[in-house]
């Protein structure tokens, strides 16, 4: 705990506390989202040290208790950890149901897509089809009589 | 590594991170806080310096946030 969260002061009034992350735990994404959070509360510099960890110093704006205030970062950031997860994973789903939303709202969206769909698969078998019936001189193969 | 903060020759200056602060977000900050901060030189590639015409520690954190939030 002294390692990832410590509270020092820049000069007689003014307290921080510095909290050290280590990015493979909590992404970018995730800390720019809970500082963000963070910016009505409290004063934030972000900085990376030698071991590429990375550092957010959190100065509060009111009396606040500072290490409280350190402790509600954590927290933010698991919830914006956990949401960006979330996220990723349910991308695929997510694209799914939006296309689906979309295509009830104006079924022309669904018939051109079938169309365009459509017309990809042609010109690929168009492409595959002179390929095939090439001999390997490159000339077109007989048709066979039946 | 310290408080990105520092005060030298009567000055304060703040240490951005490049890999953290992109440089658009920098000078957006700095076009907007132009009467308290400029650009300074760092020997650092890592790092951008930025000196304050300001002892004022609030005016200093408050350009800290404002780039956060155009960070984002």
């Amino acid at each position: 705990m002294k390692d990832i969260i410590s509270i020092d002061s820049f000069d007689k009034d003014t307290k921080y506390v510095k909290i050290k992350l280590n990015p493979n735990v909590y992404n970018l994404q995730s800390i720019y989202a809970a500082g963000y959070v963070f910016l009505d509360k409290a004063y934030i510099i972000l900085d990376q040290n030698r071991d590429k960890n990375i550092e957010v110093y959190l100065f509060a704006k009111d009396n606040q208790d500072i290490k409280n205030l350190g402790m509600e970062f954590y927290n933010e950031l698991i919830n914006y950890a956990h949401y960006f997860s979330r996220v990723e994973k349910n991308s695929a789903m997510i694209k799914t149901i939006m296309q689906r939303v979309l295509f009830s709202v104006n079924p022309k969206f669904a018939e051109e897509a079938e169309e365009q769909e459509i017309q990809e698969l042609l010109k690929e078998l168009e492409k595959e089809e002179p390929a095939k019936s090439r001999n390997k001189y490159g000339l077109a193969n007989p048709k066979k009589k039946k | 590594m310290a408080l990105p903060i520092q005060k030298r020759k009567n000055s304060f200056y703040l240490s951005l991170s490049r890999h953290l602060y992109s440089p658009d977000s920098i000078e957006k900050s700095l076009e907007n806080f132009h009467s308290l901060a400029k650009k300074s030189h760092s020997n650092d590639k890592d790092y951008t310096e930025i000196k304050f015409k300001t002892p004022d520690i609030e005016s200093i954190l408050e350009f800290g946030n404002h780039i956060l939030s155009l960070n984002r």
